[in-house]
């Protein structure tokens, strides 16, 4: 296959970048997405250029490192697939393809492709876990669930913290993360004692990172790889409101 | 009460304004259409309405009411554009929609504007416009009813133009805000949802094809007297 890219290239975080073109003549339709940056970073490092900085790490669609923003549209244009499950064999022959780093004030990029998602673990770090001793498991079945709750729960857990909803977003807005990182904890009864308070600080760490604010148009529904729903969005904002007239600081 | 601040000044919190303040405002769109609704029953039932709206003493508690919401939402409203707008200073080179976005849902803070300077006119226009109800003033052959003074107002071919326009906006932006705001206050389910949202849209197309119907009528009905 024979390919045009229009690369994103930015030296570091306070340089001004620019769309980069580059040809790809020899490009497999078995290979995905990052295989092919790979034969592109090759063939730059041959020549003697800086070969094009992008995030990636388990390359199965598991860990949600792989960010990138492709003919306009977050992880390219098929549902729930990541770029690294992204195969050349759905993009045509001789095709020109934009790649371009998330956009948001709050993910801001270091370099070429990559962004900083600090934001995001700050976020988790403001209350998205549970506090816990360890010690021995208890015994299976001890804390009985409902089985919807346990699948809407793991449902909101599947979110790998990629970002896509964010980039999508025509208000950058976190707000699809946000829930998700909410309802796997609210729906399950470990995540009770911490509830209200969980919901509190992480909206207030979400809005301190400047992130915009949610408009219902489901962009990031649409482009999450993991199909993380918009009724979570709606829970985040139960949680919310809960916490808000409900939870006493001691 | 620093909570209930801090709450207020929230993402969260500020949508939550938005859509309380915006259901309000789909409530008081209903009662104003039923009330313009006599303009076809008769000219005198819909002047002795009028009459009964701007005379009564509980409205004016309710217009101070209305004024203060009118200005929260479009206080909230600028406040959250702005931040949005902040929120992504680089754009993108090439961007595609993949979601439900379109161009009306993209767009509320426009449509809202032009629904903003369209009541301030409207208000202008027909509320503290030159009508009088007064039987004192029937006599006077120049003095023009509130229906007079509509019949008149739209029997310009721009006015009422204009008036179509602007409420074909409104519905436009009343089909994106009515499901947001129960989406805002946390209601969303699939055995509902699926049913609001029908609704929201029905609601639109009543109130846009309801509030055209008068200009419509009154340009049209004013051709064929003259003809
Ligand atoms: S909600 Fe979806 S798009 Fe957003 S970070 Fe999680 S997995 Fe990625
Ligand atoms: S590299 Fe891990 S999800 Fe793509």
């Amino acid at each position: 296959m024979k390919l045009t890219l229009k690369i994103w290239r930015q030296k570091n975080a306070q340089a001004k970048g620019k769309l980069v073109t580059y040809q790809l003549d020899d490009i497999s339709p078995d290979m995905s997405f990052l295989e092919m940056l790979d034969v592109l970073n090759q063939k730059l490092i041959i020549e003697g250029d800086d070969p094009v900085a992008f995030d990636n790490d388990c390359r199965e669609g598991i860990c949600g490192m792989c960010s990138l923003y492709i003919g306009g549209r977050a992880h390219g244009h098929e549902t729930e697939t990541t770029v690294c499950q992204l195969h050349m064999r759905s993009f045509d022959d001789g095709q020109t393809v934009t790649i371009e780093p998330w956009r948001a004030k709050a993910l801001p990029v270091i370099k070429d492709l990559v962004v900083d998602r600090g934001a995001f673990d700050r976020i988790i770090q403001a209350g998205g876990f549970v506090s816990t001793k360890t010690g021995a498991p208890q015994d299976a079945n001890a804390l009985p669930i409902p089985k919807q709750d346990a699948d809407k729960a793991m449902d909101a857990a599947a979110c790998i913290g990629c970002g896509a909803c964010v980039a999508s977003c025509k208000n950058a807005s976190a707000m699809l993360f946000v829930s998700a990182k909410i309802s796997q904890l609210a729906l399950l009864p470990q995540g009770q004692p911490e509830r209200d308070k969980r919901a509190l600080a992480m909206v207030h760490q979400m809005d301190m990172e400047g992130f915009g604010n949610c408009t219902n148009e489901g962009e990031c529904e649409a482009e999450c790889p993991k199909a993380i729903k918009m009724t979570n969005i709606a829970r985040l904002f139960r949680e919310y409101y809960r916490a808000t007239f409900t939870y006493e600081e001691q | 009460m620093l909570w209930l601040w801090n709450f207020l000044r929230s993402s969260i919190g500020k949508k939550l304004l938005m859509a309380l303040t915006g259901l309000f405002f789909c409530s008081f769109l209903l009662v104003h259409l039923g009330g313009n609704m006599l303009m076809f029953v008769s000219a005198d039932a819909f002047n002795a309405y009028t009459s009964i709206m701007s005379g009564a003493q509980v409205n004016k508690v309710l217009e101070v009411l209305m004024v203060v919401l009118f200005l929260i939402h479009i206080y909230t409203s600028a406040t959250l554009t702005i931040e949005n707008r902040a929120a992504r200073p680089v754009k993108y080179a090439m961007d595609v929609s993949a979601g439900k976005r379109t161009f009306m849902s993209s767009n509320m803070f426009i449509t809202g504007s032009i629904i903003l300077i369209f009541v301030v006119f409207h208000l202008w226009g027909f509320k503290y416009g030159e009508w009088s109800n007064d039987p004192a003033a029937m006599s006077d052959p120049n003095n023009l009813t509130m229906f007079g003074l509509v019949a008149k107002s739209f029997s310009n071919v721009f006015y009422a133009l204009g008036y179509t326009v602007a409420v074909i906006v409104l519905g436009f932006h009343l089909n994106h805000a009515f499901q947001s705001a129960f989406q805002t206050l946390g209601l969303n389910h699939n055995k509902y949802t699926p049913l609001i949202q029908k609704l929201g849209t029905l609601y639109s197309i009543v109130i846009a094809l309801g509030f055209a119907l008068g200009p419509v009528y009154f340009y049209f009905s004013q051709l064929n007297a003259g003809a």
